[in-house]
């Protein structure tokens, strides 16, 4: 079964007087339970494909479909909900909410959703933390924690909702290669732990052996996995 | 309650920006609060100058009058006389609306020089003492002298007609007995008490052509409790030697004598055109019934106004539903709106009001540009933050909350303080004794001591438009940050 389907995939920027061609008819699958990386060199479209895939970009043309949803007939309302219930996103500058502390940045997505007890909420959370390895930073700001405890502390939001997918865009890029790697092993946990789908992004090659699949792009055109 | 906790959290870690916006919301609040102290203090400053100290809140006029600035008309053009006043006064009395009513001569008079010196003018109201001072209560200070006792004649001279007889005439004038030289014209402080004179022959100023000239006791010597520079042209005297003045007494008096069609001619205001055309019985005279009434036989004595204090209505719709009631009852009168009564004083005060709300209005608009100005461009700089949360999951109405949040907590805490603040100046300066003897500041004043004034409706005012300035001033922010979307947070890393 797929998580995702995506079919003559086509996202042209505008750029001055000439358009850029960020991606050029992809087609791809991502079945449940993937570890998918998509590798390629700066500029060759794997964040636009993320973010289309994510639903934060729209597509020129073709289709996206993510939990069985074409995407690219969703209203700005509908892709939030999307987003809050089905998506998970670990971002390259962990982007958390800078004044929530690490536990209150995991439990932000659940409190959105609403219509859960604060305790429950709270339980959930302590359980993410303490399968990301930092419960004891629970009380920690962002600016408190490393880079490698702010990603931990970002997968943990991102599965927080129990998603169908998580997008992370060069997750390690801002880390060392030790913490990067530690990262990397965590999702790969995670995955198969929870079975959470992941499809993330990366230029590193060393990334690739975490990865069960990999799909290769090269301006803005799969060119083999 | 996570917006709040975030709000709350954004603008601690914002501290600098958040003193800013706050900052502003107080001094907005402060100086709201203390405009709107000044006007209400204005408004019931006036009240207590004007309306309860010399006009009431309506003045019934003789629909044969023209014009409305009844009291401060330039070269004091006759008030025309007031006819069946007990009937108007007992239809006004029994509204429920209306606290009560007083009759009043009013008009102009010559203040002859007994040798062989320019005359005066005097504006001269004709009341009956005791009802006037129950109607205005503390209105006229006697510095000299005393108030006739009822059933007395006598003249009340204020220090402003005082000072204006003098300069016309060169004669000063006051009570028997002792005065204090203070109370004199500044340049007729050197004079000798003997030279003061204690009686005033005055004429008046009528088209009844049967004024006369009555010799007049000066009573008491004083002041105005407010606004003695305007109303200290005013001189009282009783209501009948009001009348001698005017002529009005011996036209009443003939008017029980003559018969019908002499009345007529009598109460004619056209005598020259009947006089031109021969046979005056022959005339179709067309005049008030000045005298007369028909109920009850009783001579009607003639006044100028029916001055009417009101509750719980504005003067202006009071004097709509008196016009009114008396074009239905057929009673030759009219009502004039206490604005309307004093000219260019009742206009200059709506003008003054109209300034101090509009400066008010101003500082409002000015507030909420700044304060939108700065929460846009603090909601552009937390654009990867903002789209971030919009990327996780938050709608743009949570956005919108957020930003609409932040701005209400520094509304609430600092706008709060500024209206605070404002309230207790405004309960403080009162007691400053702030003064003035200028009669424009005395109006801003809200009397000579600057009285700024705050009713609980005026802070509730306050409130309202902090929380408009709050409004206006978060919509373009909550636009702005509406509009992030999660691509901004993303191009922005």
């Amino acid at each position: 079964m797929n998580i995702v389907e995506i079919r003559d995939l086509v996202k042209n920027y505008p750029l001055g007087n000439t358009t850029v061609h960020a991606l050029r008819g992809v087609s791809m699958d991502i079945p449940k339970g993937a570890l998918m990386s998509v590798v390629g060199p700066s500029g060759s479209g794997k964040t636009t494909l993320l973010n289309i895939v994510g639903c934060v970009d729209a597509a020129t043309s073709g289709s996206v479909k993510v939990g069985g949803s074409e995407t690219t007939s969703l209203t700005d309302r509908e892709l939030t909900h999307l987003r809050l219930h089905k998506i998970g996103f670990i971002f390259q500058t962990f982007n958390l909410v800078p004044v929530l502390t690490a536990l209150e940045n995991v439990e932000f997505p659940l409190l959105l959703q609403g219509g859960q007890s604060k305790a429950k909420v709270r339980e959930k959370a302590r359980q993410l933390l303490e399968g990301v390895g930092i419960l004891g930073h629970q009380d920690h700001k962002p600016a408190e924690l490393s880079g490698g405890q702010r990603q931990r502390v970002a997968i943990a939001r991102a599965l927080v909702t129990d998603p169908d997918l998580v997008l992370a865009d060069e997750p390690t890029a801002n880390l060392d290669s030790e913490t990067g790697e530690s990262i990397l092993r965590l999702m790969q946990t995670m995955n198969q732990e929870r079975g959470t789908t992941f499809m993330f992004s990366t230029h590193d090659s060393q990334v690739l052996r975490y990865a069960k699949d990999v799909v290769r792009i090269h301006d803005g055109q799969l060119v083999g996995a | 309650m996570l917006v709040w906790r975030l709000a709350w959290r954004n603008l601690w870690r914002h501290r600098g920006r958040s003193l800013v916006v706050g900052g502003i919301l107080f001094l907005g609040a402060l100086l709201l609060t203390f405009g709107n102290g000044v006007v209400s203090g204005m408004a019931d400053g006036l009240r207590r100058q004007v309306v309860e100290s010399f006009t009431g809140d309506v003045v019934v006029v003789s629909d044969k009058q023209v014009d409305d600035n009844v009291f401060l008309s330039m070269m004091g053009k006759e008030v025309e006389p007031l006819t069946r006043v007990t009937s108007l006064q007992r239809l006004v009395d029994s509204l429920s609306w209306v606290k009560g009513s007083l009759p009043m001569g009013k008009n102009m008079a010559l203040a002859l020089h007994e040798t062989e010196g320019s005359p005066g003018f005097v504006f001269l109201l004709g009341v009956d003492f005791q009802k006037w001072q129950e109607f205005f209560p503390g209105a006229f200070q006697v510095k000299a002298g005393r108030m006739p006792s009822p059933g007395q004649s006598g003249l009340l001279l204020p220090t402003g007609a005082n000072e204006q007889l003098y300069q016309t005439m060169g004669q000063v004038f006051a009570p028997e007995g002792s005065v204090d030289t203070l109370l004199l014209p500044k340049d007729a402080r050197g004079l000798s008490l003997e030279s003061l004179r204690h009686d005033l022959v005055l004429m008046g100023y009528s088209n009844t052509m049967s004024a006369s000239d009555q010799r007049l006791k000066v009573s008491g010597l004083g002041k105005y409790s407010s606004l003695n520079t305007i109303w200290g042209h005013f001189a009282i005297c009783d209501i009948e030697s009001y009348r001698s003045v005017l002529g009005y007494h011996r036209q009443d008096e003939a008017a029980k004598d003559l018969s019908a069609s002499q009345s007529k001619v009598l109460a004619s205001d056209d005598l020259d055109a009947l006089l031109s055309d021969g046979d005056l019985a022959s005339q179709e005279i067309v005049g008030p019934q000045a005298t007369g009434n028909a109920t009850t036989g009783e001579v009607d004595p003639i006044w100028n106004l029916l001055l009417v204090k009101i509750a719980d209505k504005t003067p202006e719709v009071a004097a709509e539903e008196l016009d009114s009631l008396f074009r239905q009852r057929s009673l030759p009168a009219r009502a004039l709106s206490w604005h309307q009564a004093v000219g260019v004083i009742g206009s200059l005060a709506l003008l003054i009001r109209g300034s101090l709300m509009g400066f008010v209005g101003l500082l409002f608009v000015v507030a909420a540009i700044v304060i939108a100005n700065t929460l846009a461009m603090s909601a552009m700089e937390r654009a990867s933050e903002i789209g971030m949360m919009r990327a996780v999951g938050a709608t743009r109405l949570f956005i919108a909350k957020l930003m609409l949040a932040e701005t209400t907590v520094l509304a609430v805490l600092f706008g709060g303080a500024g209206i605070l603040l404002g309230a207790c100046v405004v309960a403080v300066v009162p007691h400053l004794g702030i003064t003035t003897g200028n009669d424009l500041l005395q109006m801003v004043y809200g009397g000579e001591v600057f009285r700024p004034l705050l009713r609980p409706m005026d802070i509730l005012l306050c409130l309202l438009e902090l929380g408009a300035v709050v409004g206006l001033a978060s919509v373009y922010p909550m636009q702005i940050a509406a509009s992030i979307t999660p691509l901004d947070a993303i191009a922005r890393d």
